[in-house]
């Protein structure tokens, strides 16, 4: 907690929010721009060997028989699952009336538009002929052919691009009144900008009416999405012969990941951007140590389902399954499994105590722990079962190469670039609703938050 | 308004972008703006003369390529009046500088690599040269008729009851 | 997809930048029409023309079939009317191929300037060049020309010796690496004729082979392998069902061992003194027919097993059951020798000999042809004389004598003291390296050849196609220089060329076995057969009493590491390493590609100190480099620890370590040839661990079956019984089916293949290389596990602790199974992977986008994916089968049961308005099985061969991974072995 805040001790009002919300997106420093600079040219660095992989073949990859998906799948799998919790916050507790969702939920949902985006380019990444990816969708042309339907991936397809216009439509849906907000101060190209994304907002009664009505509708609709899009995912493995991916655990035990790993990247954003941002007194302890409960409980969750996919292949006693669980465990990559584990199911315990709930730095360093676990598990989980399937002769295990891993690292510069463009010129925390809070806190006769700085000093 | 203009624009750019792929998919397409080094007439031959395809493209029941004919099959009528020159066919022959009596025709059909495409059934099942290849013998410079797509065969396979497997063509 | 390349490089294009980024370079390759001139009578463009001729790989002399597509040839096959081949043909005849379109081949005649470098120069100059020289040389007074290269059958043969008289010389070498010489020598002994015998394995009921490796490369592989299959398949013999014998006796257990009963190891070189031994027992139980003639009992009296055991290092009681085996059987018994201690061959014929099977298993024919190899002596007294500078022009030809020759006849030495070296081939060797002319000549398919390989076999080369490069064929050269250089002596040689002197040696033929045919008939048959074949009558031999005198003692008892060296299965003797096919089939047994290895026992691993773990540090960072210090000085050499030989042994393969000889051939491993002492594959060396780290290349992963259904092997009492077999895997009846189950109205295509007869010689691996234009990948990309071959050979070795799990070492082919319910083909989200109406699993090339779902669903692993866009370096593109799509990069491809062959034999059945008949299609691998393992044929006819050998078989039917219940349109038939705990 920055010294600053702590001596600060003031009741919030409207007026706080909106100030804050001036500050952020009070034109941008040299510090911002040198950010965005360096995210801008990992992009380009991805990018330029995404072309070279174009034109000379999959084989500038370390991929090969039989690990014929690894690393991009994995990806596409981690942003896809990244893109959750987004949703989760900004739709699910919405209609679960959630008042700590408030001050977090554009950004997550800013999150999630922005995942689903780059996990989007993941297929196409990995695909052998990506020129041809539209035959992925059906459309009428000279040779009669359509997509197979029986085909997890056209499933995934169209998961993921209703995922994608929902989210967008979401997002947009609930920036109207705040940008509307901007576009009353803004000047110069702002102004044109923000006039043509407020798409005309007065403010009315009647506006508010039916904006808050739409918000409902879209929020409803977006809430199976949650459950669904990752599910669909999950079932690209789950419906392969594949021994170790062949398991019907895979739809909840993929939601629940996503949501642990969407819900950790959400505190792995807002602890730095509260930080510099100087948002302590929007988002507050109590935001997230919220989050981090979130957060516990899914991790809960994941390690009951890696112990019951155990036991399932242990009572099921089929040779080839029992045999990739045992190399997943003690073969040549068994320390990946190790490694997850620690990350996914030992670390988030910390969570337990409330000391290290309300600890930014603990909460941080966690959260990035369960990013790179539950990357692990997509990886061993993809490559891992891949490498040791049925056929012991063709076994051999996956060492990626320059190319995919400077791609991975690209899609994080990629993504982060999208979020600090956006955070600086839209609203990254929904004064509206922060307001709606303001008013809550006032009823709910608090002046503050809970754990809230001037709580403290109180 | 900014976005009254740029809307527009990305969506024609758009709509070019898709196009353009289409159309690079076929570059094998028939082409109409062949022309050959002799000005040979399909209309003479196949229609005033009434000489049969076959009498020339010999090789169409017998194989996957119906074949060019071969010198000989020209001389074969025009005889001495090749030897004494037709004037347009002598002239092709002497300005290239390839070995006499090589005749470099320009293809107007081709088909991609990856379509195995075999004359020798078609003929055994009757279907007429003119259905793919259009009324040739009204022809003097033979241009396509019909676009040699996927969507042509399968049409025609559809019609007849042929088969629709894929692998019969793409192997 | 030619054509497609540039569409592909415009759609990358819009693929990374925007689509307005590009102007589409789309023009096609082949635009231009060049019709003939006059018409070729028996061309049709576009379809195959067959020529019969002969395959020059190995002294064999198959017949084979070329394909020949608009005077390209495309594939070579076997001839089915020749007795030797039979219509199939080995991994090395096939690549005969990549001989005649190798990039690397002599395009037009060089002469080596001071410097040492090379300048082309024309072929007249070429030709002064050498009529000068040779005609200066002849006058320089007698044999003052010497000529040192391969048999290539007796009628050249013949113009080379008169072309040498012609500059009157009898300087004349033909040189082969893996002579016959010990083999002839001990026949001398022994029955008084120098000539081989043929075997018929297919006649005895036990095999003992000393060190012959007759699936492989001893003698002729193709022939052996097919009478093997029959000689292992189940048949009643006095009264039981059973399988023959076998019993291989050697250091190493290579793919003919593993197809044996008993893997007698052997010390390297003590074969001869097994064989003995064998004969003692023999002997001495009375099984010899003729008893104690004069004196077999003194000849092996110091062969006691339990005394000789010591120096081979064999049990002695094993040696006795494998001499009962071959006392006792009843219908026939033969033994091989293949190594180079003339003892073994010696024993082995008296072990034929004295059990009455000479003449049985093991005959002598009459009027054989003569040795086509010249004796060691000769080549040495050459050499000498080369070395004495009695020799002023030397000329090689083939035969790589710089590469193969022991050390000890200081070849390269010699060549320097020679005035002028003249080098005439194909693709520059070793020994071009030491020539200061080197002329390029024809590929054996490019020239008239005749074959003489044993009596009643006259097999006829014709040349198949137009020469790939502008060479000549080498005996043209000869009988030209003939004629203009030397004067009277120069009438020796009446005809033209080579083709007039096969012809005039052909005429000759007719008189002798022309039977009642005019010349001409006789003629055209001949060509239209690919030779005359007649049956031959045995000879009557009879045991010489001289060869029973004792003569050698047995050998030292070994102290220390040996290193044995052993002809490797494709590379043979060095002649297969310039061809990429051939370099990147994975050897059977150690399953490494280009490469050389060095092979030894854990515990000789363990001795020196190498890691236990190998098979981790193989996948990843590649073990420990071996120095073996040997007498032509140290080598370094990569270990390959595995059960499959004896300790103490160091086993490694002949044929890499070329310092020239072509891009696929140069810089890879160790020439044994370079430290080997002459007439001995082994030699006894010091070994210890570098600290440099090497990776031999594998596409194998795990040795292991673990206990899964891919190859399953039975016993054949259990087989007499009908006792299915127990593996531990439940038995599964067919669950309930989500889909309707597919109806096959026409044919439904499917596969026999009986793992006991395949001996994993990987010829079909070849034909399918040949014939689906299946792209080579190199070393790098096979250790990224990117190897394309569509059929491969799975090789598992039983894990020690489980003794009674079948044989030690399990081989069996593994292409696509064509499933029914194919797990590839629903994952497919654009239907590349979908199911034909006759059954085929077919993968629509330009549909597939490379998404890479079908291989990670399929329970085989027989899928392959692109990578890059294939690449065939000119001219070996000229060998691409113009019926089968080259794919492109970032799509999958896998095997087609040759659908191509399917298609064309639909289309003539329906135009010529008939039935297919069974056996009209057949697959490139089945086509080419020298054991005829793999039958392909219509499941939906119940007569076809195919359904017909599942029925004759039915207690061996089983399929793969039955568990997933894929419903594979392949079935195998088990592999047989004697009895649980051995073999």
């Amino acid at each position: 907690m920055a010294a600053a805040v702590d001596q600060r001790n003031y009741e919030l009002t409207y007026l706080d929010v909106d100030r804050t919300a001036q500050r952020v997106m009070a034109p941008a420093g040299l510090k911002y721009w040198l950010w965005v600079g360096f995210c801008a040219f990992l992009v380009v660095v991805g990018g330029s060997f995404w072309t070279r992989q174009i034109y000379q073949g999959l084989g500038v990859t370390g991929y090969g028989q039989p690990t014929l998906w690894a690393i991009y799948i994995t990806d596409f799998v981690f942003w896809v699952g990244i893109a959750h919790s987004g949703t989760l916050i900004s739709a699910v507790l919405f209609l679960f009336r959630t008042r700590w969702r408030t001050a977090v939920y554009r950004c997550a949902e800013t999150m999630t538009v922005f995942a689903v985006a780059t996990a989007g380019l993941f297929p196409i990444v990995h695909l052998g002929r990506p020129w041809f990816f539209y035959w992925l969708c059906p459309y009428p042309n000279e040779r009669y052919l359509q997509p197979d339907f029986r085909s997890p991936l056209t499933w995934d397809f169209f998961a993921i691009s209703t995922y994608l216009t929902t989210s967008v439509l979401f997002l947009s849906m609930g920036l109207i009144p705040d940008i509307a907000n901007q576009r009353d101060i803004a000047a110069g190209w702002r102004k044109k900008f923000y006039t043509v994304l407020a798409c005309g907002w007065q403010g009315t009664d009647l506006q508010w009416r039916s904006f808050s009505m739409a918000y409902l509708l879209l929020a409803g609709f977006a809430t199976p999405l949650v459950l669904s899009v990752h599910s669909v995912v999950s079932w690209d493995f789950a419906t392969m012969q594949t021994p170790g991916m062949h398991s019907t655990i895979f739809a909840p035990y993929f939601v629940a990941g996503a949501i642990f790993s969407g819900c950790a990247l959400v505190l792995t954003l807002i602890i730095p951007m509260r930080k510099m941002l100087h948002i302590e007194d929007l988002v507050t302890i109590w935001h997230l140590d919220s989050l981090s409960k979130v957060v516990l409980l899914t991790s809960l969750v994941i390690s009951y389902s890696y112990c019951t996919e155990f036991f399932m292949v242990w009572y099921a006693q089929d040779p080839i399954e029992m045999m990739t669980f045992h190399q997943r465990l003690f073969g040549l990559q068994g320390y990946l499994f190790g490694g997850m584990v620690l990350c996914n199911c030992l670390i988030p315990l910390l969570l337990f105590s409330p000391s290290i709930r309300t600890n930014t730095i603990w909460l941080f360093i966690i959260s990035i722990f369960v990013n790179i676990g539950m990357w692990l598990e997509r990886f061993v989980l993809i490559a891992g079962s891949l490498s040791t399937a049925t056929i012991p002769s063709q076994w051999k295990f996956y060492i990626p190469k320059v190319t995919e891993v400077m791609i991975t690292i690209a899609s994080f510069g990629w993504f982060l670039m999208n979020f600090s463009l956006f955070s600086k010129f839209l609203p990254i925390v929904s004064m509206t609703e922060l307001k709606e809070g303001v008013g809550w806190l006032r009823k709910s006769g608090r002046n503050t938050y809970p754990y809230s700085p001037n709580r403290k000093a109180s | 308004m900014m976005n009254r203009i740029l809307i527009p624009v990305s969506l024609f750019m758009f709509a070019i972008g898709l196009y353009m792929v289409g159309v690079s998919q076929r570059p094998w397409a028939p082409r109409n703006d062949v022309v050959q080094p002799i000005p040979f007439s399909h209309r003479v031959h196949a229609g005033i003369n009434k000489i049969p395809c076959q009498y020339c493209h010999e090789y169409a029941r017998r194989s996957a390529n119906s074949g060019v004919p071969p010198v000989e099959r020209c001389v074969g009528c025009h005889g001495s009046a090749l030897l004494g020159g037709i004037e347009p066919v002598t002239r092709a022959w002497t300005d290239t500088k390839q070995p006499p009596f090589e005749i470099r025709w320009n293809r107007v059909y081709a088909l991609p690599d990856f379509v195995r495409f075999v004359h020798k059934p078609h003929i055994w099942a009757g279907v007429q040269c003119q259905e793919c290849h259009g009324a040739v013998e009204t022809m003097d410079r033979v241009v396509p008729v019909h676009e040699i797509n996927m969507g042509f065969c399968v049409d025609c396979h559809t019609k007849r009851g042929a088969t629709q497997e894929c692998f019969v063509c793409h192997h | 997809m030619s054509d497609g390349l540039s569409r592909r490089s415009f759609l990358k294009l819009a693929a990374t930048a925007s689509a307005a980024a590009a102007i589409p370079g789309c023009e096609p390759a082949a635009r231009k029409l060049i019709p003939y001139v006059v018409p070729d009578e028996d061309v049709i463009p576009g379809v195959p023309t067959f020529y019969a001729t002969t395959c020059a790989e190995c002294s064999a002399g198959c017949g084979i079939v070329a394909r020949v597509m608009e005077g390209r040839v495309i594939k070579l096959e076997g001839n089915p009317v020749d007795p030797i081949s039979q219509g199939a043909i080995c991994a090395r005849g096939q690549a005969g191929l990549q001989g005649l379109y190798n990039p690397d081949r002599l395009g037009k005649p060089n002469t080596r300037r001071a410097d040492g470098a090379l300048t082309v120069i024309h072929w007249d100059e070429a030709t002064k060049l050498i009529n000068g020289k040779l005609a200066a040389a002849a006058q320089a007074g007698k044999d003052r020309v010497a000529f040192i290269g391969v048999s290539q059958g007796p009628t050249l043969d013949k113009i080379t010796k008169a072309w040498a008289q012609a500059f009157n010389s009898a300087r004349v070498g033909f040189w082969e690496a893996f002579s016959d010489e010990p083999a002839r020598a001990a026949a001398e002994a022994c029955f008084g004729r120098r000539d081989l015998p043929i075997y018929k394995l297919d006649q005895a009921e036990t095999i003992i082979s000393f060190g012959a490796d007759f699936v492989e490369t001893w003698n002729s592989p193709v022939e052996y392998a097919r009478q093997f299959a029959q000689f292992r398949a189940p048949k009643t013999r006095n009264g039981s069902l059973s399988i023959g014998n076998a019993a291989y006796v050697g250091p190493r257990l290579n793919s003919t061992a593993a197809k044996c009963d008993e893997w007698v190891a052997s010390n390297p070189g003590t074969e001869g003194a097994v064989a003995m031994s064998v004969l003692n027992v023999v002997v001495s139980q009375g099984w010899a027919s003729n008893g104690d003639a004069g004196g077999l009992k003194e000849l092996v009296a110091d062969y006691d097993p339990e005394k000789i055991s010591v120096q081979t290092g064999v049990p002695a009681d094993q040696i006795k059951r494998i001499a009962g085996w071959f006392g006792q059987a009843k219908d026939g018994a033969v033994a091989l020798a293949g190594t180079t201690d003339p003892q073994a061959h010696l024993a082995a014929m008296i072990l034929n000999a004295v059990t009455g099977n000479v003449g049985k298993t093991m005959i002598f024919l009459d009027e054989t042809p003569a040795q086509p190899t010249s004796r060691p002596e000769e080549i040495k007294a050459i050499i000498e004389a080369m070395r004495d500078g009695q020799v002023d022009i030397l000329v090689i030809a083939g035969g790589n004598p710089a590469y193969s020759m022991p050390p000890a006849y200081a070849f390269r030495e010699a060549s320097k003291r020679v005035g002028y070296v003249i080098w005439m081939g194909e693709v520059p060797d070793e020994s071009a390296e030491l020539a200061n002319l080197l002329i390029p000549t024809h590929h054996a398919l490019e020239t008239w050849r005749d074959t003489n390989p044993r009596t009643g076999v006259y097999g006829l080369g014709q040349p198949v196609m137009q020469p790939v490069y502008p060479s000549r064929a080498l005996h043209d050269i000869l009988i030209a220089s003939a004629h203009l250089g030397a004067g009277a002596a120069a009438q020796a040689i009446s005809y033209e060329n080579a083709a007039d002197a096969i012809n005039t040696a052909w005429q000759e033929l007719q008189g002798k076995a022309g039977g009642g045919a005019t010349p001409k008939q006789f003629w055209d048959d001949a060509r239209r057969h690919g030779g005359v074949f007649q049956e031959a009558k045995p000879a009557s031999v009879s045991l010489n009493a001289a060869a029973l005198k004792p003569t050698i003692r047995p050998p030292a008892a070994p102290n220390g590491l040996t290193l044995w060296a052993f002809p490797h299965i494709f590379l043979y003797d060095g002649r297969g390493a310039n061809k990429s096919w051939l370099q990147e089939i994975p050897d059977p047994v150690t399953q490494i590609v280009w490469d050389t290895w060095a092979e030894m026992h854990p515990e000789t691993a363990a001795k020196l100190g190498l890691k236990k773990d190998y098979e981790q540090t193989r996948l990843f960072a590649g073990i420990d480099v071996i120095e073996i210090a040997t007498p032509g000085g140290p080598i370094q050499l990569t270990a390959t620890i595995s059960p499959l030989i004896k300790p103490g042994v160091i086993a490694v393969p002949f044929g890499q370590g070329h310092t020239s000889y072509g891009r696929y051939a140069k810089g890879i491993g160790v020439n044994p040839f370079s430290f080997l002492p002459e007439g001995t594959h082994s030699v006894s060396v010091t070994a210890r661990k570098t600290d440099k780290k090497y990776k031999l290349v594998t596409p194998l992963g795990n040795s292991d079956m673990l206990g899964r259904t891919i190859i399953e092997a039975m016993t054949v009492s259990d087989l007499a019984n009908g006792v299915e077999p127990d593996f531990g895997e439940e038995k599964i009846d067919r669950p309930y089916e989500m889909y309707e189950p597919f109806v096959y109205a026409g044919h439904k295509w499917g596969m026999t293949i009986d793992v006991n007869s395949c001996t994993g010689c990987s010829a079909c691996i070849a034909a399918c290389y040949a014939e689906n234009n299946v792209q080579v990948v190199g070393k790098e990309n096979v250790d990224l596990g990117r190897i394309m071959s569509w059929i491969r050979v799975e090789r598992y070795i039983r894990p020690a602790d489980k003794p009674n799990d079948g044989p030690l070492i399990q081989i069996a082919p593994m292409l696509c199974q064509q499933c029914d319910h194919a797990p590839c083909e629903p994952v497919c989200p654009v239907f590349a992977s979908h199911h034909t109406e006759e059954g085929i699993n077919a993968q629509i090339y330009n549909r597939c986008i490379g998404t890479r779902f079908c291989e990670n669903n399929c329970p085989y692993k027989v899928r392959r994916f692109n990578w890059y866009a294939p690449e065939f370096v000119e001219p070996l593109n000229y060998q691409l089968n113009p019926d089968v799509t080259v794919r492109g990069a970032g799509v999958m491809e896998k095997c087609t049961f040759c659908i191509q062959r399917i298609t064309t034999a639909e289309i003539n059945a329906r135009t010529e308005d008939r039935k297919l008949l069974d056996g009209e299609i057949i697959p490139a691998c089945a086509q080419a099985c020298p054991s005829r393992a793999i039958t392909f044929g219509d499941i939906n006819d119940p007569n076809s061969a195919m359904i017909k050998r599942r029925t004759d078989n039915k207690g061996r039917i089983y399929t793969m991974l039955p568990e997933f219940n894929a419903l594979p349109a392949i079935t195998y038939l088990r592999d047989l072995y004697q009895e649980k705990g051995k073999a």
